[in-house]
């Protein structure tokens, strides 16, 4: 899993620099908002019938558990986890592979569980009706 | 996929009268029959596969929407048909909302990718809101034939 941490260009300044007490603090802040995380993942959809909408509903439940923002990106295109009109449009079809990219508060355990949803097939008998 | 391209214009019912989710799938179905779009035959194993496939959980996807659908291999190309309530639909949707707008997918097994790309076409449809407005606002099956050829045909904004 591939976590990046975006680093505040400015908290080098907190630490090093003779800054006002104002500015420093004005620093830290950023730094705080600036740590951020940015997860993401690419998983393979293994369900014989694609991804349809029993799957695409696990998937917006789960987004809709976290604050972060989730996305899932298909070719060139880009929809918002949480929501299933977006999730619809997505087509994926057998074998398509989904780029999984979380931003925000818990980000990471945002991309862990949803990447085990995936591993886990959604726990679905896909020769059953979609 | 075009909207047009599966959505059986005579079985579309503009004024659905029930506030069952099993009337409303009964009363698709039958339609679907009516016009010719499956075999009378199927039409009870039909409303059977589509509620068993309600049971694994609710197909009422919010807004007021609804996507009831089966695999089955009575038919050999994706047929769908659109009803409308005024009052509402119990569906246990997602969000708990009754839902005013259904479509009925019934695709062939073997034939999931059509199934995906019907999806696609309603729910890209569905996120324009001057389509959704004009859906509820349609009284007859002619309004929302002439509204799904202005969707397929982008002249909605």
């Amino acid at each position: 899993m591939r976590v990046a941490v975006l680093q505040c260009i400015v908290c080098v300044h907190c630490f090093f620099g003779m800054k006002p007490l104002v500015l420093a603090y004005v620093n830290v802040v950023m730094h705080v908002v600036s740590k951020t995380p940015v997860c993401q993942q690419t998983v393979t959809v293994k369900l014989e019938n694609g991804l349809h909408l029993r799957p695409q509903s696990q998937i917006a439940q789960l987004a809709q558990q976290f604050d972060c923002d989730v996305n899932i990106r298909v070719d060139d295109r880009t929809v918002n986890a949480k929501s299933m009109f977006d999730l619809m449009t997505l087509k994926a079809a057998h074998g398509a592979k989904l780029c999984l990219k979380a931003n925000g508060a818990n980000a990471a355990e945002a991309i862990r569980q949803l990447v085990e949803l995936f591993e886990s097939d959604f726990e679905i008998d896909d020769s059953s009706s979609p | 996929m075009k909207l047009t391209d599966f959505v059986v214009a005579d079985a579309i019912l503009p004024n659905l009268s029930v506030d069952t989710k099993e009337g409303a799938i009964r009363a698709m179905v039958a339609g679907l029959k009516d016009s010719g779009s499956i075999p009378a035959e199927e039409e009870e194993g039909i409303v059977a596969a589509v509620l068993k496939r309600e049971e694994l959980g609710s197909t009422g996807i919010g807004n007021g929407v609804a996507v009831p659908h089966t695999k089955h291999p009575s038919v050999d190309r994706l047929v769908a048909t659109i009803a409308l309530s005024k009052d509402g639909v119990d569906f246990a949707s997602l969000d708990g909302e009754t839902v005013h707008i259904l479509f009925l997918l019934v695709s062939p097994p073997d034939r999931p990718g059509d199934h995906l790309r019907g999806l696609e076409s309603i729910s890209r449809h569905l996120r324009n809101q001057n389509f959704c407005n004009f859906l509820t606002q349609a009284n007859t099956s002619e309004q929302i034939v002439d509204l799904l050829n202005e969707a397929d045909g982008d002249e909605l904004e």
